[in-house]
């Protein structure tokens, strides 16, 4: 019991197998292995889930349906006709989140969504394919979208600050939200953990308070995904109709 | 006769139920979608609100201090702008809540 152990301890990155090209370093990761873990075991499950094609569909085909129907109802409501052609950004994105943090959760596995560089680089490809449709679609008429209508003409140079602030600030919202979530959730889990070991005999209770809070991390886990979806969805409807 | 009958009252209850499924089938889809979009959409929205307003000074704070850094003005563009920051995360939250009551 000497050795220290910091609940942080679990969000250091690794390096596997080192590899550099020049100056850069292209390691690979532990986070970089979880990641190509996520994409396989995602490519897997739904080749062989939905290679039967039953009518009544088993367990594995009702997963794959099921979050297919999902986002395909979010993109739906929140982009209506247009919704078709960014299902697979979508999809991809929604499958991806949901399979890392729920990976994540698996004890000495490694939380890649719990780094700010991952879902920052996440939410501003989000931004950028936005921005770029934006100003493809509607021209420079895209940038009505810092001017709202019926503003009247004292507050322009007041609300385009604003505005302009509130636009920048979507894509690390975005990454602040999923990897806060995800990095406190998993901080308070080893604290708790902690605890269960200090404590002896009466360390029953934290460890009851870790299953409940484990139940409470899958929630979030699922949540975290399903809000990164819908907000992608969300941000990029606002360059088809950048007037609202 | 009586088979004629028979059949009549099969294919009668059999349109029935037929019936009868059908609205099951409606009532469930539209109350489940209905439920599930608004649930969902609540929490979106409160993890939205909350990381929006910290998003929204942090960038705000970035801006000021950058411009601050190139024009040499120090704290003043700082501040402007830290403030900026506090009334669009407000105004971008006030946005978003407006949107959803216009959903629901």
């Amino acid at each position: 019991m000497t050795e220290k152990h910091s609940p942080l301890d679990q969000f250091t990155i690794q390096r596997i197998f080192e590899m550099k090209i020049g100056n850069i370093d292209i390691s690979l990761t532990n986070s970089s292995v979880m990641m190509i873990a996520v994409l396989v075991i995602l490519n897997v499950f739904l080749i062989y889930a939905t290679k039967r094609k039953s009518v009544v569909p088993g367990r594995l085909q009702s997963i794959a349906e099921m979050s297919y129907e999902m986002i395909y109802n979010t993109t739906q409501s929140n982009l209506g006709n247009n919704g078709k052609r960014l299902f697979p950004l979508v999809y991809s994105l929604f499958m991806f989140i949901l399979l890392c943090n729920m990976l994540g959760l698996i004890p000495y596995s490694f939380t890649v969504t719990s780094h700010i560089i991952v879902t920052f680089a996440l939410a501003f490809g989000v931004f950028l394919l936005a921005t770029i449709m934006g100003f493809v679609i509607n021209g420079h008429k895209y940038l009505r979208l810092f001017l709202p209508k019926g503003v009247p003409v004292f507050l322009i140079p007041i609300l385009v600050p604003i505005e302009i602030v509130s636009y920048i600030s979507r894509p690390i919202s975005l990454a602040v939200r999923l990897a806060a979530n995800m990095m406190a959730g998993h901080t308070i889990i080893k604290v708790f953990a902690m605890f269960v070991v200090t404590l002896g005999i009466w360390g029953i209770a934290p460890l009851l308070f870790i299953v409940v809070l484990y139940v409470l991390e899958t929630l979030i886990a699922f949540l975290q995904a399903y809000v990164f979806a819908v907000l992608t969805c969300l941000y990029i409807n606002d360059s088809f109709h950048p007037e609202h | 006769m009586s088979n004629k009958k028979k059949v009549d009252d099969i294919n009668n209850s059999l349109k029935n139920l037929t019936k009868k499924i059908d609205n099951i089938k409606a009532n469930n889809k539209y109350e489940n979608n209905k439920y599930q979009n608004k649930q969902f959409n609540g929490f979106s929205h409160a993890f939205k609100i909350v990381s929006d307003l910290f998003a929204n000074i942090l960038v705000g704070g970035a801006i000021g201090w950058t411009l601050d850094y190139y024009f040499n003005t120090k704290p003043i563009l700082l501040i402007i702008f830290l403030i900026i920051g506090f009334i669009s995360g407000i105004y971008t939250s006030y946005k978003s809540t407006k949107k959803l009551q216009n959903i629901e």
